[in-house]
């Protein structure tokens, strides 16, 4: 598009930041541009320098300790040459932005009215009642269910979907023409990232505000972008329509990132990984910043800077890539989705279980009061039944408050159960023990053989703490390991996760994310154990990454035979390493079977809300598909509903699901399910909730 | 918040009672009898001796003359002095507006020193002006409030004779006098407050202008003044209101030091006096004022609290 057209135009963006010895640059000639209600996907791993570079075009880069240079055209005017003033009045009112964290975005000491209140005043000037109706009115508008009540309330009152609805409220309460959208559903559930998602589509059709959504998700992409802008280590490496992209990336970044994506995955077979990891600013490999992690780099490819060549100009067809070999290459776009194929081996399905959870409770009280008093109690996990085979994965899978973590700390007694038993039998030839009858040294040593794995890699080692101390201390701790025997045995742990004994003497700041994660793992095979409890391993590492430590976990289960109990709210992670998937909702499992059964034809109607809420990294696909968005929020497990927990939100509910609590109904398959559709309702009785809804839409055209 | 302040003061029963008895226990920590010093010490006669310790009550149990102090004092009747005439409410009725104003006249002097300079200085960490005041703040703590308060005394009474140095005028007679009287001595106790203060907020400021809620608040485009003014502080004002709640408990009843160099007639110097002659009735009259206002300061700051978070309230 030529520049006129265009709503925004960013040019030869340079950023630098001050650092210990100068400036640092970390986004280098950046240029895209965003034509008037067009939806633009900025996408990158963390480090590529798409967070700065939506903060530059919002003047939101400190003068202090960054140095922003090239040229922000937007509406007519170069955004860079503005007075502080003058950009502050362009903040908000024309180009508005949206973050990560909704659970901090907004100021706990004030109301959330008033705080859009605040936001329409600084740009119109209006009473504060009038600005009080518009928050109200927005409120109503992003879907906040009563909002002329809720505009009263504090944040703290508020689920994380609803304070994202309140941000995008709050953006969109002086009409920008553009909105800034980073990472908007990151830190959400699934099912909340769909109803947000769809949220933004609508508003965008009402209002034609322009997006630029910056995400590191590619079927977030495939949802709601209209073009895309690739960017690794500052740079742009390609910039295409949606389409193009998905189908014929021309760029190996771009075909690295779509390919390691653990929906495309088959499942039982390794997931695509880009070998390395993202290079730090400051230290960038020389020539084409992506080379050491290319399978196609060529000397050609470090001997210069490569520019961006355009393959096409005009208007939203504009396409363009960094790469010196993209006329002789022919990349690979998104993968198929694997339908279910490979049917899940039943590992070990004979053989006495590993663990063996019957009952499970944890009830937390409720004390209110000045005597403190226990009000009522917080049933987190209540009566949780599984068993798990040597050598299997069990998935365990469920929004947030759904008490899967819970029940992760259950299992190793980290904290006290309520009430039910984990039978854990380490030596098949003898009976197992109940953990959550040991005490003192018997717990200790019963434990050995269980560990576990959490899901901040950056919290979880001791920062002051060299990695041969954090490897070492489970070995001095229980088997009396001491000096150089320690350190024989630590380097050996970190070969096995694939780093080197040479970074035994190294602290925890100088690895990655990843790298930690191969830490964190080396420190708990330490004892041999024959249980890995694994809390969300990689919701906080980049896609590429990701894929890495489960490829190792799935090479360490196959050597050592291990079992895991994988913890993950996402499907799509969670189908691919698991031999069974048990899905959790409200401290109960709902449904528990072989992963290809679960994952590909749900009995459950929560289960198939969940898998539809993940999109297809397919745009054509994922925009004609039929989802279910489940409405509102998970209820609070303090008061949790009568009968089917889950018939408040669930879209085939009858009058029995809120009276009687469902039996477990055993499919063919060997799924277990506890749903009334299985039981009393038009009697699905084993068959997949699918078929229900492609009965109810062939039913609605008819 | 209503009910959350009703809630506040019931528990305050319970504490209140806690406290008088814990005051009214001082005596047997006391060492000495009174009733011997006011038979005449050395040259006492022991009849007199028994007889003052009966008219003294002393010769009952211990939770008897508690019962009795305790019903008195909940009255307003908190005795006769030993040595003094009037009552020891009375006197402390009068000497207390001298001690209140110069608490409360030290708070408004670290509230002006702190507030402003603690704003700056977060505002441009690193900056001259922040070094500054982290210096001056480092000096204001360092020096000792009798010090800072001749220093105050030789060069505006003395040397200049811009200001008065010696005595009080009550706020009834002369509002200027009052107020001309309170600079120096208000000026040295809330130097140290305020360098406190201000290092305080500079903390909890940049901590809080860190924060994501902030961030968003300039995406917005609200203007830097409504964002630091209001936004900020309201996140950062806890941690300094603990620090000025403390500060003025403290004042109330650590002040006699100054009340001494400009011969100011107010509870501090009246407690020292009485602690010397081992007057009990007026030391314990005094402390339990003094408790009492300590209580009733943090209560003032837990509402503080609530009204800061919202979230304290639901706990």
């Amino acid at each position: 598009m030529s520049a006129d057209d265009a709503l925004l135009t960013v040019s030869g963006l340079g950023i630098e930041f001050a650092g210990v010895d100068g400036w640092i640059q970390v986004v280098e000639d950046v240029g895209f541009s965003i034509a008037p209600g067009e939806t633009l996907g900025l996408v990158g791993e963390s480090g590529s320098g798409k967070t700065v570079s939506a903060l530059a075009v919002m003047g939101l880069i400190a003068r202090a300790n960054g140095r922003v240079t090239g040229s922000i055209r937007f509406d007519g005017r170069e955004l860079l040459e503005l007075a502080d003033d003058d950009m502050r009045l362009v903040r908000g009112a024309e180009i508005a932005m949206i973050f990560q964290e909704p659970m901090t975005s907004l100021n706990p000491a004030f109301t959330v009215g008033n705080q859009i209140a605040r936001a329409v005043r600084a740009h119109q000037s209006v009473s504060k009642s009038k600005a009080m109706a518009r928050a109200v009115e927005m409120l109503d508008l992003v879907g906040i269910p009563d909002a002329r009540r809720r505009v009263d309330d504090y944040p703290h009152a508020f689920s994380g979907g609803m304070r994202q609805r309140a941000m995008i409220a709050m953006a969109l309460s002086c009409d920008p023409k553009l909105l800034i959208a980073d990472e908007p559903t990151t830190a959400l559930d699934v099912t909340v990232q769909a109803q947000i998602l769809d949220l933004m589509r609508s508003i965008q059709a009402e209002f034609g505000t322009a997006v630029l959504f910056v995400t590191h998700d590619f079927g977030v992409v495939a949802d709601i972008c209209e073009r895309v802008a690739v960017m690794y280590a500052g740079e742009i490496v390609e910039e295409a329509p949606v389409h193009e992209v998905f189908v014929r990336p021309h760029h190996p970044y771009s075909e690295g990132l779509l390919a390691s994506m653990p929906q495309a995955a088959r499942p039982g077979e390794r997931l695509t990984v880009i070998p390395g990891q993202v290079p730090r600013p400051g230290s960038l490999p020389d020539g084409c910043r992506f080379h050491p992690r290319c399978s196609y780099a060529q000397p050609e490819c470090i001997a210069a800077p490569v520019p961006l060549t355009r393959r096409s100009e005009s208007g939203s067809d504009a396409a363009s890539a960094r790469c010196v070999r993209e006329s002789e290459l022919t990349l690979q776009g998104a993968p198929e989705i694997s339908a279910a194929t490979a049917p899940s081996a039943a590992v070990g399905a004979a053989s006495a279980p590993l663990l063996e959870v019957r009952g499970l409770r944890k009830e937390f009280p409720i004390v209110r009061g000045f005597l403190r008093r226990v009000q009522g109690h917080v049933h987190a996990v209540d009566g949780v039944d599984f068993s798990i085979a040597p050598g299997e994965t069990l998935g365990l899978v469920g929004e947030s408050g759904s008490g899967k973590s819970t029940v992760a700390r259950l299992v190793l007694r980290l904290i006290e159960a309520s009430g039910g038993s984990v039978v854990f039998a380490p030596d098949p030839e003898q009976a197992g023990t109940d953990i959550l009858q040991l005490g003192g040294r018997a717990l200790q040593r019963g434990r050995r053989e269980m560990q576990i794995i959490f899901q901040d890699p950056y919290s979880s080692l001791d920062p002051r703490s060299t990695i041969a101390n954090a490897v070492g201390e489970p070995l001095e701790i229980h088997e009396g390991l001491r000096g150089k025997e320690r350190d024989q045995r630590s380097g050996d742990l970190l070969e096995l996760v694939g780093m080197g004994r040479h970074m035994l003497s190294r602290y925890p700041y100088e690895f990655s994310g990843g790298q930690r994660q191969r830490i964190a793992v080396a420190r708990a095979l330490a004892l041999n154990p024959r249980l890995l409890v694994c809390d969300e391993p990689v919701s906080s590492l980049d896609v590429s990454t990701q894929s890495q430590v489960i490829n190792l976990l799935a090479d360490l289960q196959e050597r050592l035979g291990l079992a895991y109990l994988f913890i993950a709210h996402d499907l799509s992670v969670v189908r691919h390493i698991s031999h069974r998937i048990a899905v959790m909702y409200l401290g109960r499992i709902v449904e528990i079977g072989p992963a290809a059964d679960v994952a590909h034809s749900p009995t459950h109607p929560y289960t198939e809300a969940l898998l539809s809420a993940i999109p297809v990294p397919d745009p054509v696909r994922q925009r004609e598909r039929k989802r279910i968005v489940l409405e509102g929020d998970i209820p609070s497990p303090a008061d949790p509903p009568n009968g089917c927990r889950f018939h408040t939100r669930c879209p085939y509910a009858m009058d029995v699901c809120a009276l009687e609590d469902p039996a477990p109904f055993e499919t063919p398959n060997g799924t277990t399910v506890w749903c009334h559709l299985h039981t009393a309702g038009p009697s699905l009785a084993g068959d997949t909730v699918l078929s229900l809804t492609t009965t109810a839409s062939s039913e609605a055209h008819a | 918040m209503a009910t959350f302040i009703l809630r506040r003061l019931l528990a305050l029963i319970p504490l209140l009672l806690l406290i008088s008895f814990v005051v009214y226990a001082l005596v047997l920590i006391v060492p000495g009898d009174p009733s011997y010093t006011l038979a005449g010490g050395t040259k006492a006669d022991p009849a007199t001796i028994i007889r003052i310790r009966h008219q003294l009550h002393l010769d009952e149990s211990f939770l008897s003359q508690y019962w009795r102090w305790f019903t008195h004092a909940i009255q307003g009747d908190l005795g006769h002095p030993l040595f003094n005439r009037g009552t020891v409410a009375e006197n402390i009725w009068q000497r207390f507006p001298i001690t209140l104003s110069l608490a409360l006249g030290a708070m408004v002097v670290s509230f002006l020193i702190g507030i402003p300079a603690g704003i700056l200085s977060a505002i441009r960490p690193g900056t001259w002006l922040d070094r500054l005041v982290t210096l001056g703040s480092s000096t204001g703590i360092a020096m000792p409030d009798f010090w800072v308060a001749m220093i105050l005394v030789s060069f505006f009474a003395v040397s200049n004779n811009i200001l008065p140095s010696l005595g009080w005028v009550p706020i009834s007679e002369s509002l200027w006098g009052w107020f001309e009287h309170l600079i120096l001595p208000c000026v040295a106790l809330g130097l140290a407050g305020g360098a406190t203060l201000a290092r305080q907020l500079r903390g909890s400021l940049i901590d809080v202008l860190d924060q994501d809620y902030i961030r968003s608040a300039r995406a917005m485009g609200l203007r830097e003044r409504e964002i630091i003014g209001k936004l900020a502080l309201k996140n950062a004002a806890a941690a300094p209101l603990t620090i000025a709640g403390i500060q003025f408990a403290y004042l109330l009843g650590g002040t006699f030091i100054i009340e001494n160099i400009f011969s100011m007639p107010g509870l501090g110097s009246y407690l020292l006096s009485a602690t010397g002659s081992k007057d009990l009735p007026v030391i314990q009259g005094g402390v339990l004022v003094v408790a009492l206002i300590f209580v009733l300061v943090n209560l003032a700051v837990d509402i503080g609290y609530a009204y800061l978070n919202p979230k304290v309230q639901l706990q």
